[in-house]
């Protein structure tokens, strides 16, 4: 049967907030003019984390280069027969609470985030993620810095299965993501 | 770091890049129909083949469950009941085998299907095509949607009726599978949507169609999903499987003198 639960009202709650809250701090970026001006746009290349297959994204730093904010389209192309590619758009908040310095030009930072993707689906799945990124800035390039990150992430839906359900374990719920940016 | 250092650990990095589709931790969307291994593959016909070593029982008794969702602890339970039980000679799932379709679902819903020590057929739910490649996960994980196979000359037909979600529901397939000219024992004809349901509301030729074919005397039980209550209605022989957050679940006895009696069970 086809029901409309509360726990997807909660959900779809949710999601606006953190909506909300995305575009609060875009609005709160362009409000400081001199600021935005030296805080670098970057593009992402990621691998997994349920964006797609593959993603290209493209974002902005706010905050002191604190808090990223990117838009990903993702495609994930299928090799089976009858079965749909599957084009998402999604909106990725990265936060970066500190950096490392490794040596000279590299640096080292945990980070963590969530993302929400659209595929032409309802409700939007919820994507959580933490990890690791390295940093090196590039003298005399197109780029200011390259960068990689990996990340463990789960998805919101597959939370609330391990919520209901003892026998769901770990395993079942995390997977992996790498990904490659590049600062102008 | 100078660049020619740099250069040969990008190089490197980017070669570890080609290793990542190997580590099956990289999922690429909640809707990606992705499934490669073997026994993920195909479980109707590996189970259908199970079902022809079963041998010759004069009467037999197979069990029914139905609409497990994402109840994966009582699906669990359940699978072990049944396993504990050594006169269900198979096991019957009638639909939404998952909550919304998704390949992450269907991948844990098999996990505890494969723990059956029995053979196990699945049709296809309307849950099941929720999301975009949910019935191609369907057709990768179980094969067809509607399929038939005898049982020591009981017939039992397998039939997708998910009205308004499959792209057809073909009728006549299902009445040429009932009147396909043979005598059997008995004729079990599983569906996951009954004829009462909501979905059959507004589509009355259609909803009188099916009625009419599971009404032909041939047919010894009709068995559905779908409605999260059980029932078992003797005199137009419906046989109405709870669902399994409920921990139950029907045991079915083929006689060989063509009748059928049903026992719901809880665990």
């Amino acid at each position: 049967m086809r029901t409309m639960c509360s726990y997807q009202f909660r959900y779809f709650q949710l999601v606006l907030i953190l909506l909300w809250t995305s575009f609060t701090c875009v609005a709160q970026g362009q409000s400081t003019e001199n600021e935005s001006s030296i805080q670098p746009y970057f593009t992402q290349l990621q691998y997994g984390g349920n964006l797609g297959r593959y993603s290209i994204g493209g974002g902005k730093y706010f905050f002191g280069e604190k808090f990223l904010l990117s838009l990903h389209y993702g495609f994930t192309r299928s090799e089976i027969e009858g079965a749909n590619t599957v084009h998402s758009l999604s909106l990725k908040n990265t936060f970066i609470p500190t950096r490392i310095m490794l040596t000279q030009k590299l640096f080292g930072a945990p980070e963590f985030g969530w993302a929400i993707s659209y595929s032409g689906n309802m409700p939007l799945p919820l994507l959580m993620f933490g990890g690791v990124r390295v940093e090196c800035e590039i003298d005399n390039s197109l780029f200011s810095v390259i960068g990689g990150y990996f990340h463990v992430g789960t998805n919101g839906t597959w939370l609330s299965y391990a919520a209901d359900n003892n026998d769901v374990r770990i395993d079942d719920l995390y997977n992996l993501s790498v990904g490659l940016q590049f600062n102008f | 770091m100078n660049r020619k250092e740099f250069a040969r650990k990008g190089a490197l990095g980017l070669g570890a890049l080609f290793l990542l589709p190997a580590c099956k931790k990289f999922e690429y969307s909640p809707y990606e129909n992705s499934i490669s291994e073997d026994k993920y593959k195909d479980n109707n016909a590996k189970n259908l083949s199970r079902l022809n070593d079963l041998g010759s029982n004069q009467t037999f008794s197979f069990a029914v469950i139905a609409d497990t969702h994402n109840y994966y602890d009582q699906f669990n339970d359940c699978v072990d009941h049944i396993n504990n039980n050594p006169n269900i000679k198979f096991v019957i799932h009638a639909g939404d085998i998952t909550d919304r379709g998704f390949q992450k679902e269907y991948l844990l819903s098999h996990d505890i299907l494969s723990r059956l020590s029995k053979p196990h057929l699945c049709i296809i739910g309307n849950h099941e095509y929720f999301e975009q490649n949910g019935e191609s996960l369907f057709n990768t994980v179980y094969g067809d949607r509607n399929f038939s196979t005898i049982v020591d000359n009981r017939k039992f037909i397998f039939f997708d009726n998910n009205e308004g979600d499959a792209s057809s529901v073909d009728y006549s397939w299902l009445d040429d599978q009932i009147n396909d000219g043979v005598t059997y024992a008995s004729i079990f004809v599983i569906t996951h949507v009954p004829p009462y349901s909501y979905t059959y509301f507004d589509i009355d030729d259609r909803k009188a169609e099916f009625e009419r074919i599971i009404a032909q005397p041939r047919v010894t039980c009709s068995i559905f999903g779908h409605e999260h209550f059980y029932n078992l209605d003797e005199e137009k022989r419906f046989l109405q499987v709870d669902y399994m957050k409920k921990r139950n679940y029907s045991i079915v006895t083929a006689h060989i003198d063509g009748t059928f009696s049903e026992q719901r069970t809880f665990f």
